[in-house]
């Protein structure tokens, strides 16, 4: 059997009274990709901080920290570093206005503490280390010129360069489409060819499922389980752990659909993003939009919404053409988009929750001449809090101190404010934890019993199999399936989407 | 103790830094500093810079910057000059009331069509704010120099003289000017939608585009009321000068950007308070006049006003941090 | 908290009283454009004037050449409860209401660089554009000698002052140095442009060649093209130029040999004499046309200007050039 690299035992830290970690215990193997998945704010970042020797642990007696057999009492950056620790964090710390090379030499020079510049050898040192993991990118080429997915190589082979023996990765797919994620693991594996260690950091279960030797759950700091081998678990046993609730994952949306169509799409198409899209929206129906990112459903979004002109095609509103070239037009049309970045287009982060919910619907509190009545802004704000649960002590919270789920509840009562006729959903549940997803994906279904016709766009199978009563796949800018979700299934739309 | 919301209590900050200056240089300079005249000489001095770091505040809350404002105000005020001294000529018995109409009419509108083609610039064609109001800037130098060729006009009738140099009892009449103006400023911006949505835009653009409102009529509302601003500070300012010229009061642009971040407006766009605005600029009017009595030179008052903005900023960005760790402590003993 | 804090305030709002600290000497404040080292030499002046007249006299300068900025000054200076107020005005115009309002307060104004002011007691000037254009004459008969060509040149013969000297110049030379030659008339226009004037001269060089002696400039910017072009042609020695300037700009030109006077005035007299005639001013006496003071020797007053003669007006020479510059 293999070496334990890392060790770890009673692990624990209290960030001002709150516990982030408790008696933790951890290990990792050589040449193992160990996953440690749990919801937001379940510790793993903590846990994650406390081994690149940025966060420092309680002090107990009992805690043990063994790294390659040796004891540490507590972990500097330095230390770690020595010890073969390289923490790649999301956003990848990567100096975009440098070339390939240059990046991928980074460390090594400082670790050298080099003052001299020697081209040449810069570019050996990065050919090599893609070598090692059979990776090829123009090493005088600038960083910022590379998608994310092969910036992120760029990370790992500066890892590779600085004698990586643990690579911790967070989210590493975060950002990454399917073939990138393929790609990516091929790149692992051959890692973990070379005895390299991997801890990675997430919550895409099925990946997860693909790439990783052993699993460890955590919830509330403390660590609920580890599976020695992907064989002994599944997606919805990890889930039921990460939650700690059960969850029920058979049923359907069943749209209690009457009366005319609400929204007709013919043959909408822009060129570069999508074309020929059809399809029709009754009142109380929910089109589940699928595909994965690049795929056009962003874009289409848009264009329903007044943001992104469409070429050519119709769009028909109670069977009447319309045209939607700006959001004006969406107002006028009683059309809602709930945005898929959240923090950057969805909501005004440093605002209060009131301000944010109000937003939409500001000029009908203007109640004395031009002046605004405070207290039916406030009135209106809390009777949202109420309604969507929003949990938090008042409506003058800026909006960044909440939970991502609570933040979606405050983007869609802004929404719901206006009382739109058609709601358009994109990516309604990115980064939120998975029990807040069923709280959300409840409203929705709430929304569309109400009569609201709504269209969601996401990247998730199960998202859309079960929330939605129609199902759209959308690839490479064509919808390629259009079914009722009843005659679909997980592997039917798993196929669509390869 | 009842809740008080974030910009109530940043304001207790703002008066605070108020009275400690006023108290220090009470203390240090009491017969000069505390006398009748000094008291009003500084109430004469604060209106005709206050407005124009009102409507700097303005633009700053959209997250832009209007560095054409004093070009502006002496554009405004040349026109006004011109079509006054025009209506003299023209009719030399004319009322008083026409005549303070006609200046303030024109000195408005002039304004407002100033700060309407920076909205223009900036909201339609897209250019960033500190470049088109670098632009305007030295296009209104430039018509303003053509329109006069750089010589003052002045000769005005008496009347323009009262507004900048009377008082009302012992306030001047142009801070009472500025005192309205400063109210009817925080009620647009607290009470009224477009104030609303102007706090919104400077604080996320995109998240008010994908909100549906219409930035581009609300960038070019906002910088109608930075010119506007600008239009009635030319009005005081001509009084004050009884005269016009290109590069009066240059000097208080930077000074109208230090001060409204100095009264905690966000650079960054959607956070300022007008009462915080006024605060400083109360602050900034003691430490100059203050100065002037003890004797400093202009150079010492631009260091103090340095590190006040230094310490301001620093204070900004500590107090959020301070009471973040206080509202922890808080919350793991009631968890507890 | 909020409460205590307001009550502060209005206690601090109502408290101020009326306290006069009974003040030894007079207060007199010099309100300058900016710091400059032409006011650094000022302030020379202004002290010396102090000490040698026991009043308090100082210098305030803006950090920027604003008239709002000298407003705010001027402003001060009243609330402070100066005695007087001179300015050297960065706009003219726009001091105007600011020194009524002094004067309303009671303050002695005075300016200096601005004979059209109105709100003052007087305007001080050092001498009268006719002295300088003599002096000009003067300073090339003392180098040439009685007999010779000259030259003169004018920023623009619409610039009113240069013309004044120009005249006065040209009368005073034909009355009293009839075999002094004016070369060219009207004057030469430099359009205060280095690069004009030396051109300007190398054609006067080519055309006259031995019969030019001598070039009297009027703009700051002339004597700096004239040298160069002496220079150039090696007639250091042979050809002269006399004007007005300032020293840090024509020094290297006045230690060649190229320019033999600088004539201006000094700002430290300037300095003084605000000094002087606000003390007179101030203990109740009067300032008469014809009167001699301190500095500016004879002086003139035609409306409320009050003009040197002779004795404002210095020369800079390479003899005397360790005295002042700026």
């Amino acid at each position: 059997m293999a070496e334990n690299i890392l060790q770890v035992a009673s692990l624990s830290k209290t960030y001002s009274g709150v516990k982030a970690l408790v008696d933790f215990d951890f290990s990792i193997k050589q040449g193992e990709v160990h996953c440690l998945v749990g919801e937001n704010g379940s510790g793993k970042s903590t846990f994650m901080k406390i081994i690149a020797g940025v966060v420092r642990p309680d002090r107990d007696s009992r805690t043990q920290i063994l790294i390659n057999g040796k004891q540490f009492r507590r972990l500097t950056p330095k230390d770690s570093m020595n010890e073969g620790i390289q923490v790649i964090y999301q956003d990848l710390s990567l100096f975009p206005n440098l070339t390939v090379a240059e990046n991928i030499a980074m460390n090594q020079r400082i670790e050298e503490n080099r003052k001299t510049v020697s081209w040449k050898e810069m570019r050996r040192t990065a050919l090599d280390s893609m070598e090692q993991i059979s990776v090829k990118l123009d090493p005088e080429e600038l960083v910022e010129n590379y998608p994310i997915a092969k910036q992120q190589l760029v990370a790992i082979c500066r890892a590779i360069t600085s004698g990586v023996q643990l690579l911790i990765m967070d989210e590493p797919t975060a950002s990454l489409g399917k073939t990138d994620v393929e790609h990516f693991f091929k790149v692992i594996r051959k890692l973990k060819e070379r005895g390299i260690s991997a801890l990675f950091i997430g919550h895409k279960l099925h990946e997860v499922f693909a790439i990783a030797d052993r699993i460890t759950v955590i919830r509330d700091g403390k660590r609920i389980k580890t599976f020695d081998s992907v064989s002994e678990t599944n997606e919805h046993e990890i889930t039921e752990l990460m939650t700690g609730k059960k969850i029920d994952s058979s049923k359907r949306y069943e749209s209690k659909t009457n009366g005319k169509p609400l929204m007709e799409i013919r043959g909408l198409s822009k060129s570069g993003q999508y074309s020929d899209v059809n399809f029709t929206l009754y009142p109380g129906d929910i089109i589940g939009i699928i595909g994965l990112t690049g795929a056009g459903r962003t874009e289409l979004a848009l264009s329903v919404f007044g943001l992104n002109k469409p070429d050519t095609g119709e769009i028909l509103i109670d069977n009447k053409p319309v045209s939607i070239e700006s959001t004006r037009d969406a107002i006028k049309n009683e059309i809602a988009l709930v945005p898929e970045n959240r923090l950057v287009q969805g909501l005004f982060t440093e605002k209060t929750i009131m301000d944010n919910v109000l937003i939409t619907t500001i000029d009908e509190f203007r109640k004395y001449g031009p002046f605004l009545s405070k207290k039916e802004m406030v009135d209106s704000a809390n009777s949202w809090i109420d309604k969507l649960n929003i949990k938090t002590p008042s409506a003058k919270l800026p909006v960044k101190q909440l939970s991502g789920g609570n933040q979606q509840r405050v983007v869609l009562s802004k929404w719901l404010a206006t009382k739109p006729r058609i709601l358009i959903l994109d990516g309604p549940t990115v980064g939120i934890d998975v029990g807040a997803k069923a709280e959300i994906h409840r409203y929705i279904q709430e929304m569309a019993q109400d009569g609201i016709g709504i269209i969601m766009m996401s990247d998730e199978i199960h998202e859309v199999l079960h929330n939605a009563n129609k199902i759209l796949v959308m690839r490479e800018g064509r919808i390629i399936k259009s079914a009722d979700a009843t005659s679909l299934d997980e592997t039917d739309l798993m196929q669509l989407l390869q | 103790m009842k809740q008080h919301n974030r910009s109530v209590s940043r304001v207790v900050y703002y008066i605070l830094m108020f009275v400690i200056v006023f108290a220090l240089f009470s203390l240090t300079i009491p017969g000069q500093f505390l006398s009748r005249f000094n008291l009003q000489s500084m109430a004469f001095q604060v209106p005709e810079f206050g407005i124009l770091a009102l409507g700097m505040m303005v633009a700053m809350l959209t997250a832009g910057i209007d560095l054409s404002i004093i070009a502006n105000a002496n554009l405004a005020g040349i026109m006004s000059a011109i079509c006054l001294l025009k209506v003299t000529e023209l009719y030399p018995n004319v009322g008083s009331l026409a005549i303070i109409l006609v200046t303030v009419v024109v000195a408005v509108i002039s304004g407002t069509i100033g700060g309407l083609f920076n909205g223009f610039l900036i909201s339609v064609l897209g250019i960033l704010p500190i470049l088109a109001t670098l632009g305007t800037m030295k296009l209104f130098e430039g018509l303003a120099t053509v329109v006069t060729r750089g010589r003052p006009i002045t000769g005005f009738p008496v009347e323009i003289q009262y507004i900048a140099n009377e008082t009302i009892g012992v306030v001047p009449v142009s801070f009472v000017i500025f005192l309205i103006v400063l109210v009817m400023v925080a009620l647009f911006l607290k009470k009224t939608p477009l104030g609303f949505k102007i706090y919104m835009l400077g604080s996320n653009e995109e998240a008010a585009r994908y909100s549906r409102l219409n930035n581009r009529a609300i960038l070019l509302r906002a910088y109608a009321v930075s010119g506007l601003m600008a239009g009635i500070a030319s009005i005081i300012m001509m009084s004050r000068f009884n005269s016009v010229k290109v590069g009066y009061g240059n000097s208080y642009l930077l000074q109208a950007v230090l001060v409204v971040i100095l009264g905690g407006t966000n650079p960054d766009g959607g956070e300022g308070d007008v009462f915080n605005a006024l605060f400083a600029i109360l602050t900034l009017q003691c430490i100059a006049s203050g100065f002037n009595i003890l004797g400093f030179t202009d150079y010492m008052r631009n260091v103090i006003y340095g590190s006040m903005l230094i310490i301001v900023l620093m204070f900004t960005i500590m107090v959020p941090r301070i009471r973040e760790m206080v509202k922890r402590k808080k919350e793991t003993v009631s968890i507890s | 908290m909020k409460k205590t804090i307001l009550l502060l305030l209005v206690l601090a709002m109502i408290v101020p009283q009326m306290v006069c600290v009974a003040k030894d000497r007079p207060e007199i404040a010099i309100i300058v454009k900016l710091e400059h080292p032409w006011f650094d030499d000022m302030v020379k002046g202004i002290e010396e004037a102090a000490r040698e007249l026991n009043v308090n006299a100082y210098m305030l300068a803006p950090a920027e050449a604003d008239a709002a900025q000298q407003v705010a000054l001027v402003e001060s200076c009243i609330a402070k409860g100066v005695d007087a107020i001179s300015v050297v005005p960065n706009d003219p115009a726009a001091i105007e209401p600011v020194l009524k309002k002094a004067q309303n307060a009671g303050i002695i104004t005075l300016t200096h660089e601005s004979a059209s002011a109105q709100n003052v007691s007087y305007d001080i000037e050092a001498f009268d554009n006719a002295t300088m254009g003599r002096r000009f004459i003067d300073n090339i008969v003392k180098h040439v000698g009685p007999s010779g060509g000259y030259a003169f040149f004018v920023g623009n013969l619409t610039a009113e002052t240069h013309m004044e000297r120009f005249n006065a110049a040209v009368e005073y030379q034909e009355k009293n140095y009839p075999d002094l030659k004016l070369l060219t008339n009207p004057p030469l226009v430099s359009q205060e442009n280095t690069q004009v004037a030396y051109e300007l001269t190398l054609q006067l060089i080519k055309t006259y060649g031995d019969k030019l002696d001598a070039i009297a400039a009027c703009a700051a910017a002339d004597p700096v093209g004239i040298g160069r072009a002496v220079e150039e042609k090696g007639l250091i020695g042979k050809l002269f130029c006399v004007g007005s300037s300032v020293p840090s700009m024509v020094k290297p030109y006045v230690d060649n040999g190229t320019c033999k006077a600088i004539s201006l005035w000094r700002p430290a007299d300037a300095g003084y004499v605000q000094v002087w005639v606000a003390k007179e001013l101030l203990e109740g006496r009067k300032i008469e046309d014809g009167q001699s003071i301190p500095k500016f020797g004879k002086i003139r007053i035609v409306g409320k200007t009050i003009y040197g003669s002779d004795d404002g007006c210095k020369d800079w020479t390479i003899e005397n050039q360790d005295e002042f510059f700026f």
